[in-house]
């Protein structure tokens, strides 16, 4: 065990060491300059910007230096907390971001415990009813849950409890320290509206895998020997039906966080997710670069975690 | 569908031979799995729907769909208008109607270039070790550590919108999954017997890949672009519904959702209407690939 886990760490410590490498390139060599960006939305608003101050600017950022030297001196800035400074908001950018953050991970963790306990609670429930009307109704929500965007479940949300119903306020964020029934009304549709893929493949995932774990010849011997129905159900099936389900919590963290860029602009919420559209949008690259390298950074280590606790809960992984 | 006829049974062709045994065909047999169910068909006679759609739309479309009609802005779904019409008296209808040809369009031309750049790579990763297998699929990992739609949005937004532009971007955040589920199916069926006969026999390492191991990866890749199809749809009304996208007046259906939203209390169909066609065609296509998987292979189920 000890040999896998040290296996893992050093294969996700490639991973990240891949990711800031993408991300720096992708920031760097793709078109648009975020200096002509600085020097047109600065002071230098009036007049055409001038080559000399271009290439001070670009001895100031470090960035007449080839490109290698520039992604140490980034990784380097990274260690310290240094981001840089964001050009529309004048402001750090690990500042902005450490003030959305909690936001973003709010609705992040409520949405991946939402759509994990009852995307699996579905599942199992198809499973174990496989063929009547329940499993049926279920089984066909769950498939369009992974078709429906995100945005248009939200709108139709809106209009329905925000529009007509009046039952909950639409958009905005309250944090739930402050007022915890507004923060809790407030994040009822955004945080359904992210969870909904993953609940709905939840389901699906779990269905399918707990059908195959029943058919087992294991499933058959527990029932031969007289086992109770709970007994086999709880021990022997969802224990070995669910492994599958364990796999793919990292694919559930990077669909939240992908879908917090949408639904935070949607709802008009205040964190990371809306903070990356709007710089986007606005050529603010560094906040860009910093809030991608987070969420994937997150990622990243949500997958190192899953894959050590699937090697805890699947022996066979491990000699692989 | 496709014809399929040795797909996933490599061994049919023996059997067939074999004249005391009953003739057995793999591709009837994928058929009847496929249409025995109700919503892969579903799946399909969406599709052709909206297939029928794009190819006649100029004619079915009742309105030219960049027309405005500035003294008709915003009027509710009525005779002449069946959907209505937009914030600068644009037929909803009309504009819907080819939005689907700039989504199937996206849609096909997106799968078909990650699916052969991916399966190429992935094939590659699988027949070579040490060196090009890591750099190709460490570089796969670190990709898939992306939230697709944020890898299409970034290299969308840098590149900046216009059809060509979206189409890398989207293409970008596509193409890890198919190197690695490609990689995955290969490495695989590298193992079975067929492919150890070939080498035996001394066949070049790129005819086993072409010749061997490609036929037969031919099942999960089909199942991946079925599905890849919708999931790209999906992913551009997403892009276009955050404003980065196809450049306007070109009709899409993300940003027509994002127009209609500003009159959701008044005229709540301008978002809804283009909303429903994205989630129907996406579920058609999601719909068939899962009946083309459970036809062609049901042993993909969790892989692809």
């Amino acid at each position: 065990m000890v040999g896998y886990i040290i296996r893992r760490l050093f294969m996700g410590l490639i991973v990240i060491i891949v990711v800031t490498i993408l991300v720096f390139l992708l920031i760097r060599l793709l078109p648009g300059d975020p200096l002509l960006v600085y020097l047109t939305q600065q002071q230098y608003r009036d007049t055409l910007y001038d080559p000399a101050q271009l290439a001070q600017l670009q001895q100031r950022f470090g960035l007449d230096k080839p490109l290698p030297v520039q992604y140490i001196s980034w990784i380097g800035g990274m260690f310290r907390g240094d981001f840089g400074e964001s050009i529309t908001y004048q402001q750090p950018v690990s500042k902005l971001i450490s003030q959305r953050m909690p936001v973003t991970l709010y609705l992040s963790i409520i949405g991946a415990i939402f759509a994990t306990v009852v995307g699996i609670g579905f599942g199992i429930i198809c499973a174990l009813r496989r063929g009547t009307w329940l499993d049926t109704v279920l089984t066909f929500l769950a498939n369009i849950g992974i078709t429906v965007p995100s945005f248009w479940a939200a709108i139709l949300l809106i209009y329905l409890f925000g529009l007509k119903l009046h039952w909950v306020p639409i958009g905005g964020y309250t944090s739930p320290f402050e007022d915890f029934l507004l923060s809790t009304r407030r994040i009822v549709l955004p945080v359904f509206c992210m969870a909904l893929f993953g609940l709905a493949a939840n389901t699906r995932l779990t269905r399918s895998c707990m059908l195959e774990v029943i058919a087992q010849d294991y499933i058959r011997t527990a029932w031969a020997k007289g086992l109770k129905e709970r007994v086999i159900v709880l021990r022997h099936t969802i224990k070995n039906g669910l492994i599958p389900i364990v796999a793919n919590i990292g694919f559930l963290v990077a669909g939240l966080f992908g879908g917090s860029v949408i639904i935070e602009t949607l709802f008009n919420i205040n964190g990371v997710g809306r903070l990356l559209t709007t710089a986007l949008l606005g050529q603010d690259y560094l906040i860009v670069q910093a809030s991608t390298l987070l969420f994937v950074g997150l990622i990243t280590f949500t997958n190192i975690a899953v894959d050590i606790s699937y090697g805890w809960l699947d022996p066979r992984i491990r000699y692989e | 569908m496709a014809g399929s006829s040795n797909s996933g049974a490599p061994f049919s062709d023996a059997v067939a031979m074999d004249v005391t045994v009953k003739k057995y065909s793999e591709f009837k047999r994928t058929v009847s799995v496929f249409f025995g169910r109700p919503l892969p068909i579903v799946g399909l006679v969406i599709i052709s729907i909206f297939i029928i759609i794009t190819i006649f739309g100029p004619w079915i479309a009742p309105y030219d769909p960049l027309e405005m009609d500035v003294m008709n802005s915003l009027a509710h779904p009525s005779s002449q208008h069946l959907l209505g019409t937009d914030e600068i008296g644009r037929d909803t209808l009309s504009r819907l109607i080819y939005g689907a040809r700039t989504s199937l369009f996206i849609g096909i031309m997106v799968i078909s270039v990650s699916v052969a750049i991916g399966v190429f790579l992935g094939l590659v990763a699988a027949n070579s070790s040490g060196v090009p297998h890591h750099i190709i699929m460490r570089i796969t990992d670190g990709l898939m550590a992306f939230p697709s739609i944020l890898l299409a949005l970034l290299v969308a937004g840098l590149l900046g919108g216009g059809l060509q532009n979206i189409i890398i971007a989207l293409t970008v955040g596509m193409i890890a999954p198919v190197i690695r589920i490609t990689c995955g199916m290969a490495l695989s069926v590298k193992e079975n017997d067929y492919v150890i006969a070939a080498r035996t026999i001394g066949a070049s390492k790129m005819r086993i890949m072409l010749s061997e191991i490609l036929p037969n990866c031919f099942a999960p890749i089909l199942v991946m672009m079925t599905m890849g199809i919708g999931s790209v749809i999906l992913a551009e009304a997403g892009l276009s519904f955050l404003g980065v996208g196809i450049t306007p007046p070109t009709p899409v259906w993300g940003r027509m959702v994002n127009d209609g939203y500003k009159f959701l209390l008044t005229n709540p169909e301008q978002s809804f209407a283009p909303g429903l066609a994205v989630m129907l065609v996406v579920f058609g296509f999601n719909m068939m690939g899962d009946g083309l998987r459970d036809a062609l292979d049901p042993r993909l189920r969790g892989v692809v």
